[in-house]
């Protein structure tokens, strides 16, 4: 571990301005990916949603079998 | 059902103006710079409106779950806690989140077709809005009194508001064209509301320097909203949709500058936002909840891009104007007119 180590460069890992600009530019980033996330995830509730809506509407549209109906045609 | 609609709104007005109070009085005054504040804004919108479409798709399936009323219920120990700013920013914006998708699937539910009920229930939260940035500025009024405003609305809606309101039919009503498919209805509808968004967070309102002139804007929207969805009851959905919309471009966009012609301009340009939340939910009858989420959702995208660019005064207005064709136009060919063609109260009463 100690070998893993040393051969890196310490100076790179001087990061005093490091969050400074994790905050004035991470932070923002972090919330449009968020934002991002959220409207794809939404995406896929309105197709779940949708698919519901047409199930729902071709059940209410079908006409219900009607056995007499059916008995008289064959007569 | 008009006694449950005036509770909501009420509440909706006194949620809002509670939420925005702890933003003013408690939240800005402690941070650090412009920024912090900034940042705190946005997160507590990624969280008031981002949430709404997942907590209404929730709803939508567990339909004995009062969302108001544990919105009002988050809501109080949120505002307690306002000395923790960042928590109680984000639990007022939870608490705020789930009390709209309760108002807007209790709006949806008992409206018998007509979009002047969420017209109504929407048009009180601007009034809290400013309202609530006014007061919250004034150091001088306890945090109590937006508490017991809170507190009072749950018992109201929690009296008020039946539970055998859950199972009662919904009668959806197609403001929706039926020629499109129902994503392309969908999308369009969005992208209206989208534009509306972010063309209201960018209009130049100068002249808001006394008190009485802060409260204008938010006056005119909420008329606007309200009697937006009795005009398109009346007259129709597409016609006062894309009328009033592209009527609000010279008000907006070359009035600007004058109080009167920009709050007519405010007016006019609120009047689409019934219209389009019901033609959303017409096409999601069985996901209210998610419906009303999804407006909200397109409110934050069309808010956002204005925490992170600023658009230079002069080529505001031509944007202006061009946003609000677009928008005009999506509307024009995603929605119909259907004044008088169903008789609604009638279907109710085979119910």
């Amino acid at each position: 571990m100690k070998k893993f180590i040393k051969r890196f460069n310490y100076t790179l890992f001087d990061v005093a301005a490091g969050p400074m600009l994790l905050i004035i530019f991470g932070i923002p980033v972090l919330i449009v990916i968020t934002i991002i996330i959220i409207v794809v995830i939404a995406v896929m509730l309105i197709k779940k949603a949708v698919k519901e809506t047409k199930a729902y509407n071709k059940a209410n549209t079908e006409k219900p079998h009607d056995d007499k109906y059916d008995d008289k045609q064959d007569l | 059902m008009k006694l449950s609609l005036v509770t909501y709104t009420f509440s909706h007005f006194c949620v809002d103006f509670a939420c925005f109070f702890m933003l003013f009085h408690s939240f800005k005054p402690s941070g650090s710079t412009l920024e912090t504040v900034a940042l705190g804004f946005l997160i507590y919108n990624v969280i008031a409106f981002g949430l709404q479409p997942f907590i209404g798709f929730f709803c939508d399936k567990r339909k004995d779950v009062p969302i108001a009323v544990v919105g009002c219920g988050v809501l109080i120990p949120g505002l307690i806690l306002s000395s923790v700013h960042w928590s109680s920013l984000i639990i007022c914006a939870l608490g705020n989140a789930c009390f709209h998708v309760g108002g807007g699937i209790d709006s949806l539910r008992h409206a018998k077709g007509k979009m002047s009920r969420s017209g109504v229930f929407v048009s009180a939260g601007a009034l809290g809005v400013s309202l609530g940035t006014l007061v919250g500025q004034n150091k001088s009024i306890p945090l109590l009194i937006p508490v017991l405003l809170v507190a009072f609305c749950g018992i109201l809606i929690i009296y008020f508001t039946r539970s055998k309101d859950i199972n009662s039919v919904h009668i959806p009503i197609d403001h929706a064209t039926v020629h499109l498919s129902y994503f392309m209805v969908l999308f369009l509808g969005l992208i209206a509301v989208v534009i509306r968004s972010y063309v209201g967070s960018v209009i130049p309102i100068d002249w808001k320097t006394t008190t009485v002139l802060m409260l204008i804007p938010s006056i005119g929207a909420c008329i606007g909203k309200a009697s937006g969805g009795y005009l398109a009851d009346w007259l129709g959905a597409r016609t006062v949709g894309t009328v009033s919309l592209l009527a609000s471009i010279p008000f907006l966009c070359f009035g600007y500058y004058d109080p009167i012609y920009c709050t007519i301009g405010i007016i006019l340009f609120n009047i689409t936002m019934p219209i389009m939340l019901c033609a959303v939910a017409s096409k999601l009858p069985q996901n209210l909840g998610l419906a009303f989420g999804l407006t909200t959702l397109a409110l934050l995208c069309g808010n956002v891009p204005t925490f992170f660019y600023a658009l230079s005064r002069s080529v505001t207005p031509l944007i202006m104007s061009v946003f609000i064709i677009a928008s005009a136009y999506c509307i024009f060919i995603s929605t119909i007119n259907k004044k008088g063609e169903i008789k609604h109260e009638e279907i109710y009463k085979t119910f």
